[in-house]
């Protein structure tokens, strides 16, 4: 095939600010064959969204403006500009030269309608086929994107399908009108491991059968590993380095592409410490929600999202708790913390938490933190990073001390933990969004850490970022264990991170736990088929 | 020592300068939209002005030269005999008698309108109402009164009754859908199935009532208006509180051992204050109405009150004297207007999306 089915030469984006023009994407040139997958890899902010999004013209517009580049999609010996094209016919062009899928599938659909309705409608739009024609289109495109009992849910809403599923329709929509090319930003981020595997490969199946190229837009190094045929590596808005998976990965020559893939968490080394007396304990810890129906309202059943759940943790040791989403992981901490209602006592330091009240637990306040996944909405954007840090203190100053802490004592103790999370001292007098996801993860964990804590709840600390910031993260968790004896309880899908960081690990599904043992255990010789499917499809996506 | 002090200030200023990038674009998009940006600093001066009426308008002097002292009238009640009168009783500086005693032996320096709202002229030489004249710029009203002179305490006094109003409802609001967003569960039932009974008694018709049994006056007036006004804000507040409390920094805060009123204070309540401030000119544009509206009526402030209601009904009772009922409606459709485009202003300035997007 001599000619490309796209080709972008020295493409510009730039956002009008308020004080001047901020270019995001720089010169940025690349090209897809027919049937080819290219992916466009960068961490968050290296501008590969925005360029596939101006693929389509899709920005927003006059806000974002094209400097410079050219973007032209060939069919046959037909030529079309899309960047100058009119917009009529830039809408011929998207849902059916080009289709997308995106990161969140629940935001891309319309909650308000039945999933056969929506991928019949761009039937009827861009085919101009009768409704129900559309309809009998709609479930074989269902189908074929592995909906089960298709003819029973097609009538479903978005809300009734799992996150999985909710990805599934999106590509029967993308696919309806048979696209030249499918553009798929971050298509897996938002799902689970093992989700995440049944979607890359039903993608590159369908791939294959409609003869469409791909144009993947990831994060994630394994997925580009498993999935694509070609990469170019983007950051600060440039291309650094392009070129064949194999050539890539193994002979990176960009210093950049070379960071990237080394960033891979290191395994831990051994841990010195025994299995010491425990910290805290849990036992038959029960999370169940009522299910109310009816007039009365009466309690018909449960949601038991921790169901049963026993557990104990030795000092300065690591739990990890693994499981996909929705089987309870970040409800488990936050009851242990007793942040959230449960049933079943949870024993620290010979106190039963679960019966104390509010008032009397909030001095032991101070020993149990808890550092959350997202650390944007995790921090007031009102408070300046001293301020944040300072809020424990000030509450728990007088057991701290007898006396209370003075401000200068406060003071203190708060440039000692900047110091420790490796922040600068000029950065406690700024404000959260003034910082990068990785140093406000940074502030979150001096927050939590600035108590000096005995037992911390880590709730995926480490998903919202980049990989090499992760990999820096965990190292800070590592050392701050190392240093005080903290005791973590990790929670996390990633299983690579868990690998690096647990002593022991617990699987859970739906609430309860199918399996515990060492991590190594765990890992090499999985006794249940639910631990192994999980494992199967982590290690599948990194081999 | 010194050196210290400065980084400190050094470090407020910077922390003030960088503490509202946010509020900054808000300043930006208020004084982007002009209508509402003129609309504010012409209210501004306006109710100013009026806060100085007593020196606008009054019928004493406001200040006396007599006998090589000086006098001031305005703020100290002198009697007749200090200038050498009869009368141990307050000087009418109207008086012909009085004012010939002053001007023997010094001088007098008058306001710009020599009458209060209650000064009753009685050398006005027309029938009630006088038709605007030189003596009375926009004409007396049915009692000999100066109509400017009235205008100017109504609206001091209608501005003071609506911010008054304002303030206490929206404190009495925040609090209440504070508490009922942040525990949510059954106190919220209760207490909102208890506000919409309250939001559903017709307050005109009570405050009719009321004002049957009792003689208002500006606090009781005040007290029962707050009554029913203190609902307009809670549903907001709550739902700010309601969306808030489960947002990360707030269950972090209370990992961290926060009691409930810090973390309300100090986490939620920024929050619900964007909310709180788009709507208080719009509060206080309907406290306004409804004080203009009673007084209209009969039911609001007593007659020796300088109102704006009462000037309106007034102007309907006299429809051939027709700077009555003119004067009032263009002061308060102005009154009203500035206060409607700068509540507009405002309401675009806390718009998020065009806070984030720099539109």
């Amino acid at each position: 095939m001599s000619r490309p089915l796209l080709k972008v030469e020295s493409l510009s984006v730039a956002f009008n600010t308020q004080d001047e023009p901020q270019t995001v994407v720089d010169q940025v040139s690349f090209s897809i064959d027919r049937g080819e997958t290219l992916a466009l890899v960068g961490e968050s902010g290296s501008g590969k969204s925005v360029t596939a999004l101006s693929v389509l013209r899709l920005l927003p517009y006059p806000t974002a403006f094209h400097p410079c580049g050219s973007v032209a999609l060939f069919d046959g010996e037909h030529k079309t500009e899309l960047m100058s094209c009119s917009e009529d016919t830039l809408r011929s062009i998207r849902g059916n030269k080009i289709s997308m899928i995106f990161q969140e599938p629940i935001t891309s659909l319309n909650p308000l309608q039945t999933v056969g309705k929506q991928v019949g409608e761009v039937l009827e739009i861009h085919r101009g086929i009768r409704r129900d024609v559309a309809r009998l289109r709609a479930l074989s495109l269902l189908e074929k994107v592995g909906i089960q009992n298709a003819a029973e849910r097609i009538d479903d809403y978005p809300h009734q399908f799992s996150g999985g599923q909710r990805q599934r329709v999106m590509i029967a929509l993308a696919l309806a009108n048979e696209p030249d090319l499918l553009i798929a930003d971050e298509p897996t981020t938002a799902l689970d491991v093992t989700v995440q595997a049944q979607i890359l490969s039903l993608l590159k199946e369908l791939q294959q059968e409609f003869g469409m190229a791909l144009l993947l837009i990831t994060h994630d190094l394994s997925i580009v590993r498993r999935v694509a045929d070609r990469v170019c590596v983007m950051t600060e808005g440039r291309i650094v380095e392009s070129g064949g998976v194999g050539a890539i990965f193994e002979h990176p020559k960009n210093s950049y592409t070379k960071k990237l893939l080394s960033a891979e968490p290191k395994k831990r080394e051994v841990q010195s410490i025994p299995d010491g007396s425990p910290v805290i304990d849990a036992e038959g810890l029960k999370v169940w929600f009522p299910i109310r129906r009816g007039v009365l309202r009466r309690t018909v059943d449960h949601v038991k999202a921790v169901d049963d759940v026993t557990l104990s943790i030795g000092k300065g040791r690591t739990l990890g708790v693994v499981g996909e989403s929705g089987s309870g992981k970040t409800t488990l901490g936050r009851a242990l913390l007793r942040l959230m209602k449960s049933e079943g006592a949870i024993n620290y330091k010979g106190r039963d938490l679960s019966i104390l009240p509010e008032r009397a637990l909030r001095p032991l306040r101070r020993d149990l933190q808890i550092v959350f996944q997202d650390p944007f909405s995790s921090l007031n954007p009102r408070l300046s990073v001293r301020q944040i840090i300072e809020e424990g203190l000030k509450v728990h100053s007088a057991i701290i001390t007898t006396g209370g802490l003075t401000a200068l004592d406060r003071r203190v103790r708060v440039d000692r933990i900047i110091d420790e999370v490796g922040l600068s001292r000029e950065a406690s007098e700024k404000f959260p969004h003034e910082f990068s996801g990785g140093q406000r993860q940074r502030i979150a964990i001096a927050r939590a850490m600035v108590l000096n804590p005995q037992f911390v709840v880590l709730d995926e600390p480490t998903s919202a970022l980049d990989m090499t910031v992760q990999t820096q993260i965990v190292d800070l968790l590592l050392d701050i264990q190392k240093r005080h004896q903290v005791t973590y309880m990790f929670i996390s899908h990633d299983l690579r991170i868990v690998r690096a960081l647990c002593d022991e690990v617990m699987v859970m599904k739906d609430g309860c736990i199918v399996e515990r043992g060492a991590t190594e255990q765990i890992f090499t010789d999985p006794q249940t088929e639910y631990t192994r499917t999980l494992i199967d499809a982590a290690l599948d996506l990194v081999a | 020592m010194s050196s210290g002090i400065a980084a400190m200030s050094q470090r407020m200023g910077d922390r003030k300068f960088s503490l509202s990038p946010i509020n900054r674009r808000r300043l930006a998009n208020f004084v982007a939209n002009r209508r509402g940006f003129w609309s504010a600093w012409i209210f501004a001066a306006l109710f100013s002005i009026t806060l100085f009426s007593d020196l606008l308008a009054n019928d004493r002097p406001l200040f006396v030269w007599y006998d090589g002292a000086l006098f001031f009238p305005i703020f100290v009640s002198y009697s007749e005999t200090t200038f050498g009168g009869d009368f141990a009783t307050p000087a009418d500086f109207h008086d012909p008698y009085v004012a010939d005693l002053i001007t023997a032996k010094g001088a007098m320096m008058w306001p710009p309108i020599p009458f209060r709202f209650d000064t009753v002229d009685k050398e006005a030489g027309m029938a009630a109402p006088a038709r605007p004249s030189k003596r009375h710029l926009l004409g007396t009203d049915d009692q000999h009164r100066d109509v400017l002179a009235r205008i100017l305490y109504g609206f001091r006094l209608s501005v003071l009754f609506g911010v008054s109003l304002t303030i206490a409802s929206c404190f009495i609001g925040v609090v209440a859908g504070a508490v009922q967003g942040y525990f949510g569960g059954w106190t919220d039932l209760i207490f909102q199935r208890i506000v919409e009974i309250w939001h559903s008694i017709p307050a005109l018709y009570v405050l009719i009532v009321i004002a049957s049994v009792i003689k208002p006056d500006f606090v009781i007036l005040l007290l029962v208006l707050l009554l029913f006004s203190w609902v307009s804000l809670v549903g907001v507040v709550r739902a700010e509180f309601l969306r808030g409390r489960t947002l990360d920094y707030v269950l972090a805060a209370r990992a961290l051992g926060v009691g409930h009123s810090q973390i309300m204070v100090r986490h939620l309540l920024p929050n619900a204050m964007v909310a709180t401030m788009t709507f208080v000119p719009f509060i206080l544009n309907g406290s306004i109405t409804t004080l203009t509206s009673l007084d209209f009526l009969g039911f609001g402030l007593p007659p020796d009150y300088p109102s704006l209601g009462e000037l309106l009904r007034q102007g309907k009772n006299n429809l051939s004297a027709p700077w009555l009922g003119l004067s009032a409606f263009f002061v308060i459709g102005l009154m009203l207007s500035l206060l409607v485009f700068v509540g507009e202003a405002l309401r675009d300035a806390f718009d998020p999306r065009k806070t984030m997007e720099g539109g």
